[in-house]
């Protein structure tokens, strides 16, 4: 019964933790602006200390309560992805590089064993994939890890996005009565509502690429580890629709900097606008602007909207794994 | 016929993402990935199916990016998202 207060920590962890590291940043002048508000205020970064520590902490006393290697495999995927996100917030990696580093954080769980490579999938009941599942679970921590990074561009945003899209993760657990990934799924959304706290709309933080890989590489372990990869990926897709529309528009996998062209414009009003040129990238962000100028709170707002959805269609896929053809 | 809201339009695109993810991961799984040679078949059938399973797999999964595609250049398309002038040059650009 513990296991249900954990996460309570979690949400205090993450509150008060990226309060102190708001102003710990900020003393030190460790700041970015914020391009998208009158006077460009500077906003500290990065958050991801916060948001690991929270996550990392909440879930070694899970692990001191349960022993369950599964724990222990998600916090050490957390730890490895946020140590790659470190680097990348102090050296900024080229994409590819990231990509690839990122896969050592798949390890924990392959090492460990913590996932059974019979994923359940709708009308077909229990897949058995053991060859490819090892691979599959491989390059899912780089693939979620980027998914979340890439929808890392507006206040408030990914961390919102996330507490929405570990609902379907949450219902799942608990109609299966799995209490220990209804903790660990607790764990996680409490962590990102502690964030969004600050990181919303206008940020007091931002995450930086060790927040958002972090979050990543936390979601997809827990989808692997919780045996809810479908459900995963159905929660996920306005996040995988928007890294596969800029991956096939831009030819690769590049940092948001290193785009030619912008696929979204600044308004002297500080409205956005989406770019109508024919080369720039195709995001969700710049489809979304394309009846007309918005604030930086509705796009965030229709975002929340999209996730929502895609979060009930999750809960009908796990409904759904439940029957067979 | 009246052009359907950015997010109503994107909300349609993400069922059909959801439909076409569940019937291809049916097709891959379950249709595909089960066919296997007749017991005691010859080594020459065996590496046939394999060759034809791997075909089958990838056309799909060749077919279910090429779908994504389509849905996107629909969406571009019905919102004239490449069509309309650039803004003025006072805007100022995104970081």
């Amino acid at each position: 019964m513990i296991e249900l207060f954990i996460p309570i920590i979690a949400l205090l962890l993450s509150y008060l933790g990226s309060k102190y590291l708001a102003s710990a940043l900020a003393k030190r002048g460790l700041t970015v602006p914020d391009m998208h508000k009158p006077g460009t205020p500077q906003v500290p970064r990065p958050g991801g200390p916060a948001i690991a520590f929270a996550i990392v902490v909440a879930l070694d006393i899970l692990y001191v309560v349960t022993g369950s290697e599964e724990v222990l495999a998600l916090s050490l995927t957390v730890i490895i992805a946020f140590a790659v996100g470190v680097y990348d917030d102090i050296r900024s990696l080229k994409g590819p590089v990231k990509v690839a580093l990122l896969f050592t954080a798949s390890l924990p769980i392959l090492l460990l064993h913590t996932y059974v490579p019979l994923p359940p999938f709708p009308f077909a009941g229990h897949l058995r994939i053991t060859t490819i599942y090892p691979i599959l679970v491989f390059l899912a921590i780089p693939v979620t890890s980027n998914a979340f990074n890439m929808i890392d561009i507006y206040n408030g945003l990914i961390s919102g996005f996330s507490a929405i899209a570990t609902l379907p993760l949450f219902v799942s657990f608990l109609i299966r009565g799995d209490m220990l990934m209804v903790s660990i799924s607790l764990i996680f959304m409490m962590t990102m509502l502690g964030f969004y706290l600050l990181h919303r709309n206008p940020s007091k933080l931002f995450p930086g690429d060790s927040g958002s890989l972090a979050i990543g590489a936390a979601y997809g372990a827990i989808a692997i580890i919780g045996k809810v990869e479908i459900v995963a990926v159905v929660a996920l897709l306005p996040a995988i629709l928007n890294a596969f529309f800029v991956i096939s528009s831009v030819g690769g996998i590049i940092e948001h900097k290193e785009m030619k062209k912008r696929p979204v414009r600044l308004n002297s009003d500080f409205t956005l606008v989406a770019s109508r040129e024919s080369d720039a990238p195709v995001t969700l962000a710049r489809m979304l602007l394309s009846d007309g100028n918005l604030s930086e709170k509705e796009v965030v707002y229709r975002f929340f909207v999209l996730e929502a959805f895609a979060s009930l269609l999750a809960i009908i896929t796990f409904l759904l794994t439940e029957v067979r053809l | 016929m009246k052009v359907p809201s950015a997010l109503v339009l994107l909300l349609m695109i993400m069922t059909a993402s959801w439909i076409i993810l569940i019937a291809m991961t049916y097709l891959i799984f379950q249709v595909i990935v089960p066919i296997s040679p007749p017991i005691h078949s010859p080594y020459s059938v065996v590496l046939a199916y394999a060759f034809l399973k791997l075909i089958l797999a990838v056309a799909s999964f060749g077919f279910w990016l090429y779908s994504y595609f389509l849905l996107r250049d629909m969406f571009v398309k019905v919102k004239g998202l490449n069509r309309s002038p650039t803004p003025s040059s006072s805007d100022r650009t995104e970081p």
